[in-house]
């Protein structure tokens, strides 16, 4: 558009007269170019315009028999940089730049939807004619594709290609790439990679990705090829960001319950001790709940806190929080998104009931060395971006670590000097791009806690650490534009440590360990853009150290107890297929198939039949020698879900879900605590069983600003876990005499509401409920006499409002709120003594419930000012958190004291807690 | 004491100042079941078995199951019955007593007819208490809020026969409290025949203490915490005894009292165990879902008692002042005309000591919590006590 202007202005117009001849004859020899256009215009009506200059030292040869006049024209100046334009009698040159006979402004806002035949024939003749070698990042320039003597009228073909960054080359991910007529677009992939079927002829391509500018490409296709995409980073500080990319896609996605979260979208929401929290965002999501401030886990749809599935580079995290819970042990700067399932889990995840969060790691830049940090008052971070080979291989290395003992110190300086709370996480991750068709991915993770804490009777633990650890390696490779695979292998491992050392008889060390290894293939074929097959298999061995106490030091005299070793592997074949029947309906269905074995080499107990499962029943022990198999289970785990268009900005969904389990945490308490243990499914303990049926209604409004949803889900459970009024877990070599399997149910119906723009956020309130019923045959089995009773992290009503105000371009305000009912507790029902000790009787369990919950957050984000030339960019976050200073209740308990039962209620952060954090990048 | 502050709570505590407020509650649904609290040892005495029911919280009212008939039957059949010596209180007859290896059940027949019965319960013989002894720690003080000095009391056995795992401990402390200015005379200024000074106190653990024994063949119990004692308090100021006694339990028992322990201190942290009824070894006949509370424990006894004096206490221990500020200035020395004056208008004074010739002459008056404690302890000597 411009150029056409300044050529308009610039061209040195010189008339020349010309005659009526509509043909031309006559040859040229190695003729100034100037000489020939004037022997034309003298033997025609055509008069040329052009500036002298382009054309001075231009020879031109060629004989001509009653040939048009613009084909002469073509044929002199094939060869050239020059094109033509022919307006009526006039034939205008242009130096490098075509004209189309619309201009471009046309095209992009007027939008041509019917394009006739003869302009499509019309475009092509321009781009053949005119762009042998044309610049493909110009937008007003066409882009020829295939093979043009491939072309078929009418038909369809498919264009494929990566979509980078300009700059640095690195893949852009989740970029949406459509034409607007017929509308037909498609996502591209981690790797950059899209494929997208249109019609063929001359379309417009437009990519979108926040932060990126929108790109344009005029296309011609005669038949399929490859079309890559360079996008430039969009200039933030200059101008409003207008978040475009999947503005739909909450409509038009097949599946539903599915969150994509952005590390860069959380900037704005008001933080806790300094941290930028992804996992934190997670829970002010609908159908997303904690127990509360320093409850380690995540309660979705219901769902037990170990019922979720972390992956970061598809490597399994068995603890997810540093310091119980009060930060996550992923730095957000080192994480490019996350994604979370709630329901339509894809077939190609197993092994949680609930949900799946799926953690990718940030692709170091491949060509420019960069980096990030935080500093705030309890840690520090800082994520480095290292180009090893241009554009072929980068590393990202990330570390994080806490510096709170100073803290501690100054909190109550006399008392607790002796205790210690320190805990790091590092990742790095190199990519490795082979070519075009193979990526390679490697990974090591690494996060560890440790405690040094005093406590009030010599036999409480005094150092007590846990650790995660992963290494994974991933071969991405590329078939063809519609087939493509990747190859994984994964180690994860988790364990933690207690050591006594203070009374040296008595001194020992105890310990657990979870090591995971798995392999993974999967495949994705593509046989249109409405048309998807996802395939695979996986395979993974678990070895469980439940617990180990040994004698520490000489003196001790602690006997060592080691409970056998439990080994489980667990094989799984899946198949998804989502096709779009029509561009109103859309299927996906898939199946799991898991086959797990719990195998030697441990010892079996066995119990005596019609008796309660505990000590006193047992009668025998058998032994399983290595490999030899214990127990089997299999099954089938179905997945279908079903979308169906109601018009342009509302549809309705519908799923259906089967997951198993068959690992546990074994826990007494509600949250998941750091000496939980990890069991498999055995003989005893059998597999978790949750079918899920969901259905939501989605809509949007004011052009995808505004997105709303409701859903509503009902889950049946299988073999939930709880336990025995006091079971004990930990060095207990028979957890089947205190576990209790039954069923549970959860439902509940979900509503929210997201905006963008300048005032954005979102709002969602959630009505969930998740029941258990343990009606087992013995009154040791039974809990409230059998019936059904909510589970202690049953929370009906849940409210959370994100928002965020942008005033200027350096200033943002932030504010959140967060409600939801308390949580159920077992209370007191009568008191006696026994031995002289002032006794508690609890009767029905979780039949109360504590407190509800409150809180208010606000932030304030100020950006650092927005030269382009700078050392850093960097940012100040303040915010307070628990504004009001409510006092709300974590937990509730009960104490006798003087033949009196008192009740208590413990409260985490009974005041408001202002943080400064400082960001920076560069 | 060990009201235990889990390591959780401290950490909230400590780092982010969270703090415990009352709860108010509301107490619905009472829940009256039978108790059983009994115990039998290889003690000879008169054993006990308490029978009653369980207290509405709002109302802490004592409910006795009275009128009911109870009775120990041995291995070899022999029935023993226990008689109602006080509404609710079951004895035998004071020359009884536990023989170990023998069986032990207990059989109760309430007054509205209903029969509970127990398992047969072995009675294990408890070897004796190898050590009590002491050292200086340090732990966190529910009062000051801070770590605290005191004397930590350990416990040491072993059982060479590795019969016993399981031991529950209880201890009985006794000390004696001498005030700075007994009164050595009443108020009619006449010589008192057993100075009002020296009194003694005795407390009883209020509390669950339980050990496991470690080792094959020989089984031991080493560094057994038992008691705590904060320098702060008045108990070693001048000679403290310990009485520890040591039941050999059985696996059932040790698990019953853990649970009931847990059960029983609640401290607010997520990672508390689920609360529910801790059920005991006492079983309806007549309906197996009828809640049963309580333990009838069937112990070897083996005891041991030390006595302390300050001097004998390790560095860095410091004797601590005395209950009541007591400075030497606060003696009132009353001419003899005046004592009555001043004794009658003050009842709380009362004569320290009369000095006729050493100047200052006079009758030295002090204050109630400086010269007397038998207001709040017991001027009787204990019959074990040792100077």
């Amino acid at each position: 558009m411009r150029q056409l202007l300044f050529l308009l202005l610039t061209v040195c117009i010189l008339p020349v007269y010309a005659q009526s001849s509509e043909t031309f004859s006559g040859s040229f020899s190695n003729t100034p170019l100037t000489v020939a256009l004037s022997e034309i215009e003298q033997s025609s009506a055509y008069v040329f315009y052009y500036e002298k200059s382009w054309i001075d030292s231009l020879y031109v040869s060629g004989s001509f028999t009653a040939t048009e006049i613009p084909a002469v024209v073509s044929s002199l100046l094939s060869g050239t940089t020059l094109s033509f334009f022919e307006y009526k009698k006039a034939i205008i040159l242009t130096n490098n730049v075509i004209i189309n006979d619309k201009p471009a402004i046309a095209h992009s806002f007027f939008n041509q939807r019917r394009q006739a035949t003869n302009e499509i024939e019309k475009g092509m003749v321009f781009q053949r004619e005119y762009l042998s070698d044309g610049d493909e990042t110009d937008e007003n320039s066409v882009i020829e594709i295939g093979n043009r003597n491939l072309m078929k009228t009418g038909g369809s073909i498919t264009i494929a290609g990566y979509i980078r960054e300009k700059n640095n080359q690195e893949p852009v991910e989740g970029a949406l790439i459509y034409i607007e007529e017929p509308f037909v677009s498609a996502i591209s992939d981690a790797s950059g990679f899209y494929s997208l079927t249109i019609p063929n002829g001359r379309k417009t391509v437009i990519v979108q990705f926040v932060g990126m500018k929108p790109v344009m490409r005029k296309i011609v296709g005669f038949s399929s090829g490859k079309l890559n995409i360079d996008m430039d980073v969009e200039i933030i500080a200059l101008q409003e960001v207008t978040i475009q990319a999947d503005k739909d896609i909450n409509i038009t996605n097949v599946q539903m319950g599915v969150t994509k979260l952005n590390v860069e979208s959380i900037k704005n929401v008001p933080i806790l001790l300094g941290e930028r929290d992804i996992l934190k965002i997670a829970t002010t999501l609908a159908g997303v709940q904690t127990l509360g401030e320093g409850a380690s886990g995540f309660n979705v749809r219901g769902g037990k806190s170990d019922q979720n599935l972390f992956l970061i580079n598809n490597a399994s995290i068995y603890n997810t929080s540093h310091f119980f819970g009060f930060f996550s042990v992923f730095n957000s700067d080192a994480i490019q998104n996350m994604e979370m399932y709630k329901s339509s889990i894809p077939a190609s995840y197993g092994g949680r009931l609930s949900s799946v969060f799926d953690l990718q790691v940030k692709e170091a830049s491949h060509q420019k060395f960069g980096g990030k940090g935080s500093v705030s008052p309890i840690t520090t971070g800082l994520t480095l971006e290292i180009p090893i080979i241009r554009e072929q291989t980068s590393l990202l290395v990330s570390g994080r670590t806490t510096y709170s003992n100073w803290v501690l110190k100054k909190v109550n300086n006399a008392s607790f000097r002796e205790n210690r709370v320190s805990f790091y996480d590092l990742l790095s991750q190199l990519n490795h791009k082979i070519n075009d068709n193979n990526l390679l991915t490697f990974s090591a993770y690494h996060s560890n806690d440790a405690f040094r804490l005093n406590s009030d009777t010599l036999f409480s633990f005094s150092n007590f650490s846990y650790q995660n650890f992963n290494i994974t390696s991933r071969w991405d490779h590329r078939f063809s534009d519609k087939f493509n695979g990747s190859i994984s292998a994964v180690q994860t491992n988790y364990g933690y440590q207690i050591r006594y050392d203070e009374s040296a008889p008595n001194a020992f060390s105890q310990n657990f360990d979870i090591a995971e290894k798995s392999a993974k293939v999967t495949f994705d074929y593509f046989f249109s853009d409405t048309h998807k097959l996802v395939f695979g298999s996986s395979l993974k061995t678990y070895l469980i150290n439940p617990g180990e106490k040994l004698p520490l030091g000489e003196e001790s005299l602690v006997p060592s107890l080691i409970i056998g070793k439990e080994n489980g592997r667990e094989a799984a074949i899946y198949l998804s297929d989502q096709y779009d029947i029509s561009p109103r309906l859309s299927l996906s269905g898939g199946a799991r198939f898991v086959f797990y074995q719990a195998v030697g080499e441990r010892t079996s107990y066995r119990y005596l039949e019609g008796a309660p499962r505990n000590f006193y029943s047992r009668t025998d022990t058998l032994y399983y020698g290595k490999g030899e198999i214990i127990q089997t289970y299999s099954g089938l785990e179905p997945r279908f879900s079903a979308r169906y268009t109601l018009d342009a900005v509302s549809s309705v969904k519908l799923s259906y879900n089967r997951n198993r389990q068959y690992i546990h945490t074994l826990t007494n308490s509600a949250s998941l605590s750091p000496t939980d243990i990890w069991r498999l499914s055995s003989e005893y303990i059998r597999p978790q069983v949750a079918d899920q049926v969901s259905l939501g209604l989605y809509r949007n409004f004011r052009g995808n600003s505004i997105e709303t949803s409701l859903e509503g889900y009902y889950k049946n459970l299988q073999n939930l876990l709880d336990f025995k009024v006091g079971a004990e877990f930990l060095l207990n070599p028979a957890v089947e005499t205190a576990v209790l399997q039954g069923r549970g149910k959860s439902y509940g119906v979900e509503f929210s509401v997201k905006k963008s723009g300048r005032l954005n956020g979102w709002f969602n309130y959630t009505y969930a409920r998740t029941l258990i019923k343990l009606d087992g045959e013995f009154a040791e089995e039974r809990i409230n006499n059998g019936n059904f009773y909510p589970t202690s992290y049953d929370k009906p009503h849940t409210l959370n409002l994100v928002t965020n105000y942008k005033f200027t371009r350096r200033y943002s305000f932030s504010f959140n709120m967060n409600y939801y009912t308390g949580r159920p507790v077992t209370i007191p029902v009568s008191a006696y003594n026994v031995k002289g000790i002032p006794s508690i009787h609890y009767s029905d369990r979780n039949a109360f419930r504590i407190p509800d919950y409150f809180r208010v957050d606000v932030g304030l984000n100020i950006e650092g000012n927005h030269k382009i030339k700078k050392l850093a960019h960097s940012f100040w976050a303040l915010s307070v958190y628990n504004l009001t200073g409510r006092d709300n209740p974590f937990s509730v308990f009960f104490d006798v004291k003087n033949g009196q039962i008192k009740g208590y209620q413990l409260i985490v952060f009974g005041n408001a807690i202002p943080t400064v954090s400082y960001n920076f990048k560069f | 004491m060990t009201k235990s502050v889990s390591l959780y709570t401290l950490i909230f505590s400590l780092l982010l100042g969270s703090c415990i407020l009352p709860y108010d509650f509301n107490p619905e649904n009472y829940q009256r079941s039978l108790v059983v609290d009994g115990s039998l040892t290889n003690e000879t005495k008169a054993h006990t078995v308490r029978l009653f029911y369980t207290q509405p919280i709002d109302s802490p009212v004592y409910q006795p199951a009275t009128q009911a008939v109870v009775s120990i039957t041995d291995g070899d059949g022999v029935v023993t019955y226990l008689t109602e010596t006080y509404t609710g209180t079951y004895q035998t007859m004071s020359d009884f007593s536990g023989v170990a290896g023998q069986t032990y059940q207990l059989t109760v027949e309430t007054a509205d007819g209903r029969s509970y019965q127990t398992r047969p319960v072995t009675l294990l013989l408890s070897p004796p208490i190898d050590s009590l002894y002491m050292r200086y720690e340090y732990l966190p003080s529910d009062e000051t809020h801070h770590n605290e000095g005191g004397i930590q009391f350990f416990v040491d056995s072993h059982d060479d026969t590795g019969n016993t795992r399981y031991f529950r401990y209880d201890w009985e402390e006794t000390y004696r409290i001498q005030v700075p200015f007994p009164s050595l005379y009443d108020n009619n200024l006449v010589y008192r025949t057993s100075p009002l000074g020296t009194c003694y106190q005795t407390n009883v653990s209020k509390s669950f203490h339980f050990a496991t024994a470690t080792g094959t063949g020989q089984t031991r119990v080493a560094e057994f915490p038992i008691h705590f004692v904060f320098q702060y308090e008045q108990q070693l100021r001048t000679r403290y005894s310990l009485k520890v006694k040591q039941y050999a339990i059985s696996d059932e028992a040790y698990q019953y009292f853990q649970h009931l322990n847990k059960n029983n201190e609640g401290s607010g942290s997520l990672f508390d165990q689920q609360q529910g009824a801790i059920i005991g070894n006492v079983f309806s006949v007549d309906d197996a879902s009828e809640i049963v509370l309580g333990y009838f424990e069937v112990a070897g006894v083996s005891e041991r008692r030390e006595f302390y004096n300050p001097r004998d206490l390790p560095p860095p221990f410091r004797v601590p002042p005395y209950l009541y500020h007591c400075p030497y200035n606060d003696i009132i020395i009353s001419s003899f005309d005046s004592v009555d004056y001043y004794l009658n208008t003050n009842p709380f004074l009362l004569v320290y000591m009369v000095s006729t010739f050493t100047p200052p002459v006079g009758v030295y008056l002090a204050s109630r919590e400086c010269a007397d404690c038998s207001w709040y302890a017991s001027t009787i000597k204990p019959d074990f006590w040792i100077d």
